[in-house]
């Protein structure tokens, strides 16, 4: 009996020690894509792992992102909204790990829903080292932000709220507002230019447009290879769509075209 | 039967109060200060010296040890026992604030560890400037603690300076090309890589804030598995939170003095372990130097002592520090002594008020002497009262008292 008690205490106690004790919750890994949101002005960011990079590299239909890696009440409880939403996706290949240093994936807002953003000029792997450093400064500051809280719908594997001026001197800019600096272009590192994020409108939520931003790989030294755009809908939905790539009956009636297109040419040049 | 019950609490009461007459007190957080701490650990003691100390050799740049003794003036007849564990700046912080128990060493030698959470643990950076900001302590100021940027064996004698902007892009990336450091085109080819300490130090967190730099530096450390290489820091040493990099001044200073690195290489120390990389002309415990090119350099275009060039001589017992206490030096910060606000009558803040007294005189001592002594020397850090200007925070700008 008194051992039963006692396995009640231990577990209760257990159970407690569970509830307040810190645990790293959000788990982030190099090479995965952060979405990062925000809004001027606020005082939490939104911080949300939508996993590997290579899951959108080599993704071959659209990916969900709201409702599987975060949901509406993170955001609500980081005190955004649809409107004046201001975010980016991000990821990087620090040295040492497995792949090319200083790759990185950012997303290049398009400035309308039809035409495909500009890919961004080429960079050397030093100047990419620069934004690789800012990029992985805002995923420790969500790692430490997991850590140093109890695990919560608020904190889970996958999504972190962090306070927007979490900004420890020497130890870097660890928000992700203080990171991507006031022009989306992480200070000025990724080039003085180059604003990654997407926003809304401040009546967005009232029309029927979505928001796109595209989402580039580079390599140090290339512009950037377009892996597909992310779209978020007025209704909160956020999804990626992969760049189409033509399956093989599409390709061979593309082939035949060409060569009937190459025939046709013969004929009218022989005419 | 209530007499014997009677008899037996009354003596485990007096049991308990003779076990309460012993003075624990437990000790972490800076390795940058270790050999200041140590000085006035030995000092607090009657007769300036512990009865035993384990392990016995103990000194200076001892970063795990137990002194016991008495300590008449502050408790009487009682056994004091101090127990030091330098781990760090921010982790000490980070150990107070969540209550972290620590392994010290017994007294005893073979003894069994003593595990408890420290009582008192050193800063090097105000806790305000580290992620352990709320933790509940009492915080002050007990000297200057200067730190320096040093350059390995195998590093050529032209580079003598790095800039805050240089160091930003060179954390950034870990290594950039030699040429940036000499300003020779035929160093284009060279590597110039940088090693430095993991998150739970407060020589990095002066380093990043001095040098505005705001980032995830990659580190290099000297692989000890694949000889002759230096290689990226990717292994946590102590933890996830604390990162990648050396959990001690010490261990970064044995990679910095490394005569078989395969390159050139820079990093920063606290004056203490940078002796070992340079040597010091301290003739009552002569350092080693690191040999080679190993020499500290200078940082925004100013060393922090004066009749110092870099190789050319060892570090002085007693430097000039006039650079730092007029203001052009801005590589240093104020060294806290922090204990948990919950001790404020008790024995530990006894302990607490001695200690910052004992600190400063410390230091008197060591500048009295000039450093020429196995006990006070060489002297690292500054006092208060010498300095001619103050900082508001951690990197923060300088200005004159």
């Amino acid at each position: 009996m008194k051992s039963y008690k006692l396995a009640i205490l231990t577990a209760a106690a257990g159970f407690l020690w569970s509830l307040s004790a810190p645990a790293q919750t959000f788990n982030y890994n190099n090479g995965d894509l952060l979405l990062s949101l925000r809004t001027p002005g606020g005082n939490s960011d939104l911080i949300v792992d939508i996993g590997a990079a290579s899951l959108y590299a080599n993704a071959t239909g659209p990916i969900t992102i709201s409702g599987n890696y975060f949901t509406s009440s993170q955001l609500t409880d980081a005190g955004l909204g649809l409107n004046n939403l201001y975010f980016s996706v991000f990821g990087d290949i620090s040295p040492g790990y497995p792949g090319t240093a200083n790759t990185l994936w950012v997303t290049d807002p398009q400035s309308d829903n039809l035409v495909e953003a500009t890919p961004w000029t080429p960079q050397t792997s030093a100047n990419q080292g620069n934004t690789r450093a800012q990029m992985e400064s805002i995923a420790y500051g969500a790692t430490y932000t997991s850590f140093t809280e109890a695990a919560s719908a608020d904190n889970t594997i996958s999504a972190v709220i962090v306070p927007s001026s979490l900004n420890i001197s020497g130890e870097g800019a660890l928000s992700y507002t203080i990171g991507i600096g006031p022009n989306g272009n992480f200070n000025g590192n990724f080039g003085s230019n180059n604003d990654i994020e997407q926003d809304t409108t401040a009546t967005f939520t009232s029309g029927t447009s979505p928001v796109r931003t595209d989402l580039f790989e580079m390599t140090p030294g290339s512009s950037g290879t377009y892996l597909g755009y992310f779209e978020l809908d007025t209704d909160g939905t956020l999804t990626f769509d992969p760049q189409p790539v033509p399956e093989p009956t599409t390709l061979a009636a593309f082939g035949m075209g060409l060569i009937g297109l190459a025939g046709w040419r013969r004929i009218t040049r022989k005419s | 039967m209530k007499k014997i019950l009677t008899i037996a609490a009354l003596g485990g009461l007096f049991a308990a109060s003779t076990a309460q007459a012993d003075v624990n007190i437990y000790i972490a957080g800076s390795t940058a200060f270790r050999a200041n701490v140590f000085r006035a650990v030995e000092a607090a003691f009657d007769g300036g010296t512990p009865t035993s100390i384990n392990p016995a050799n103990a000194g200076t740049g001892t970063g795990v040890y137990t002194a016991q003794g008495t300590m008449s003036s502050l408790y009487g007849a009682q056994t004091v026992t101090i127990y030091a564990s330098f781990n760090g700046s921010v982790q000490g912080l980070e150990d107070l604030l969540n209550n972290t128990s620590l392994t010290f060493t017994n007294i005893t030698p073979g003894g069994s560890a003593v595990t408890a959470v420290p009582t008192i643990t050193f800063s090097d950076v105000d806790k305000s400037s580290t992620l352990a900001a709320s933790a509940p302590v009492t915080e002050t100021h007990v000297a200057i603690l200067p730190f320096v940027y040093c350059r390995n064996p195998l590093t050529p004698t032209t580079v003598t300076n790095v800039t805050g902007h240089q160091l930003q892009s060179l954390w950034n990336n870990g290594a950039l090309k030699l040429s940036m450091f000499t300003g020779n085109t035929n160093d284009d080819s060279g590597i110039m890589y940088v090693t430095g300490r993991n998150k739970d130090s407060g020589t990095r967190v002066c380093g990043g804030s001095d040098a505005y730099y705001t980032g995830s530096p990659i580190l290099y450390g000297f692989n000890t598995t694949a000889p002759n290489t230096w290689t990226i820091m990717n292994q946590n040493l102590s933890g996830t939170l604390y990162g990648f990099g050396y959990s001690s001044g010490g261990n970064e200073a044995i990679a910095l003095t490394n005569q078989l690195a395969s390159g050139p290489c820079i990093g920063y120390e606290g004056l203490n372990d940078a002796l070992t990389v340079t040597g010091s002309a301290c003739t009552g415990a002569p350092k080693v130097n690191g040999g080679g090119n190993c020499a500290i350099i200078a940082y925004d275009g100013f060393l922090p002592f004066n009749n110092y060039t870099p190789g050319n001589s060892p570090v002085p017992a007693y430097p000039d520090f006039t650079p730092i206490i007029e203001g052009q030096y801005s590589f240093w910060s104020y060294e806290c002594i922090e204990m948990l606000n919950t001790h404020t009558s008790d024995t530990t803040y006894q302990y607490y008020t001695n200690m910052v007294s004992g600190l400063d005189y410390d230091l008197l001592q060591a500048e009295v002497n000039g450093g020429n002594s196995s006990k006070y020397g060489p002297v690292t850090a500054l006092r208060l009262s010498e300095m001619r200007c103050n900082r508001s925070s951690v990197g923060g700008s300088i200005t004159p008292n």
